[in-house]
């Protein structure tokens, strides 16, 4: 733990803002599976994610929909995440799976809540993350790029890709979001996964 | 008779008219379109003026404005500091042809002493179903040659330079730099996606002035098919609200959620831990003197 002392201290230092962009020269174009557009609307879609797994992290955690709380503050009413502790967290502004756009699921590191993303540090390029809808539909994804953004005195151009990388996409892709390291939250971690090709489409 | 003969008069004066909006309205579609890039980050807002009609308004660094029609033959293109009159004097003033049915894209770029303009010719025809066409403009001032790499097609391109277009495949790519053969891993480069039948341009933009972070990559989809994904409606704040509960209909945070505490526990008594030891070594210091 002295050592994850020191690492905390070389972190808050550390004069990058997104410290590590993986990979950095070798992603190959990815076909993406032709995906359908949802005719019904995201609320009370049967497409809605329901479970997370990825067998190399041996990952496999609830997933529940996660809204925004309202507060007052003077004039301005702000919105602020409604994060679960316990649950991986699916945006309900972002896209379900097989709608052919971003879909963005947050959940804890290790430093507090359920502990859901703890390892989610450890998934590798390639490696396959699974989402199951509420019908027990599996869609699966392969993971292309991991980063990881400095929040604390982070740049524009780190507060630019925080802005970007929940932004709808025009092409489907999974994008996990967790605290880095496990023990605190002064970083992002990004897992960013695109569909496998031969995943079934959501019918 | 003399009905019959202004009926046909009525009739011949319409078609006229019709054919004279028709022919403007051909006219219209073929004018020659421009747009502009605004790749100096050492540069202030900027106000583009053509024949002196403002034409993009207080553009910043990193913008790329959409095409505007203007009208066939010798235009006079002025780069003014956003917001100043027009009749102030100009950074720049270019007066080049721009040919019917012709796509150009004017790029700035440099400093405020030493601005760069100068004018692409865009050809945004669609390559066909099955592949996409990109090309590379190196637009970073002060920034030596580079070598770009979009799989396995390579370009190297010194400053103002733009490669030819070229068939990729297409999918996600991740572009990468050389500069002076040196790979730019600092370099944060967003992954380039590729749709089908559509036409790419990337765009280096910035300086390198030792700051590897000064330089980036903009992407522009000049033609082909988007749609911007038919998102559901945001859902009513508040996810877990009490039932009843008035709230205004706030949109959703910009940022993702905090997904950690600063420190953990086991951070937290170790820190504590430490700072007994620290307190108790220098307790003992005391009381040795």
């Amino acid at each position: 733990m002295l050592l994850q002392l020191t690492g905390l201290l070389v972190l808050l230092s550390s004069c990058g803002d997104i410290i590590r962009v993986v990979p950095a020269d070798t992603l190959t174009p990815e076909v993406t599976a032709t995906a359908q557009k949802l005719e019904a609307t995201v609320e009370g879609s049967p497409h809605l994610p329901r479970r997370i797994i990825a067998e190399s992290i041996n990952l496999d955690a609830p997933v529940v929909a996660m809204g925004w709380q309202v507060s007052q503050q003077g004039d301005q009413f702000v919105s602020e995440w409604d994060m679960p502790e316990n649950e991986a967290a699916w945006h309900r502004n972002s896209a379900v799976p097989g709608q052919g756009s971003n879909v963005v699921i947050s959940g804890h590191n290790a430093s507090t809540g359920g502990h859901v993303f703890a390892a989610l540090d450890d998934l590798q390029l390639g490696d396959e993350i699974k989402l199951e809808s509420d019908q027990a539909e599996l869609t699966t994804y392969r993971v292309v790029e991991k980063n990881i953004i400095r929040l604390f005195a982070a740049s524009q151009e780190a507060k630019q890709y925080l802005l970007d990388v929940t932004q709808p996409t025009e092409r489907e892709q999974l994008t996990l979001i967790t605290c880095w390291p496990s023990w605190t939250n002064t970083h992002r971690l990004i897992v960013i996964a695109v569909p496998v090709p031969d995943s079934p489409p959501i019918p | 008779m003399n009905a019959y003969r202004r009926s046909v008069i009525q009739i011949l004066a319409v078609l006229l008219l019709l054919a004279a909006v028709g022919n403007s309205l051909s006219y219209a579609d073929q004018r020659p379109r421009l747009r502009v890039v605004h790749a100096a980050t050492g540069l202030q807002n900027l106000d583009i003026y053509v024949n002196n009609l403002l034409f993009f308004d207080n553009i910043d660094f990193q913008f790329i404005s959409d095409y505007a029609p203007v009208d066939a033959g010798e235009r006079t293109v002025s780069i003014r500091p956003a917001g100043v009159s027009p009749e102030d004097p100009t950074m720049r003033e270019v007066t080049e042809p721009y040919n019917i049915d012709r796509e150009y894209t004017i790029m700035v770029a440099g400093r405020v002493r030493g601005i760069d303009y100068w004018r692409l010719t865009d050809d945004n025809r669609l390559p066909g179903d099955g592949t996409s066409k990109v090309r590379i403009v190196h637009a970073a001032a002060y920034t030596p040659s580079a070598e770009f790499c979009l799989g396995d097609v390579c370009r190297t391109l010194a400053f103002k330079e733009t490669s030819d277009y070229f068939l990729l495949d297409p999918g996600v790519y991740k572009p990468r730099i050389r500069l002076n053969g040196v790979e730019m891993t600092t370099l944060y480069i967003p992954p380039l996606e590729l749709i089908n039948n559509s036409v790419n341009t990337v765009f280096m933009i910035g300086q390198l002035q030792d700051q590897p972070t000064a330089l980036r990559l903009l992407y522009s989809r000049d033609a082909g098919e988007y749609q911007i994904p038919s998102y559901p409606k945001p859902f009513p704040p508040g996810a877990n609200r009490p039932p009843g509960v008035e709230q205004p209909d706030v949109p959703p945070p910009v940022y993702p959620p905090v997904t950690g505490a600063f420190l953990s526990p086991q951070a937290i008594g170790i820190l504590i831990g430490a700072a007994l030891i620290l307190l108790g070594c220098v307790g003992f210091w005391v009381a040795r003197r």
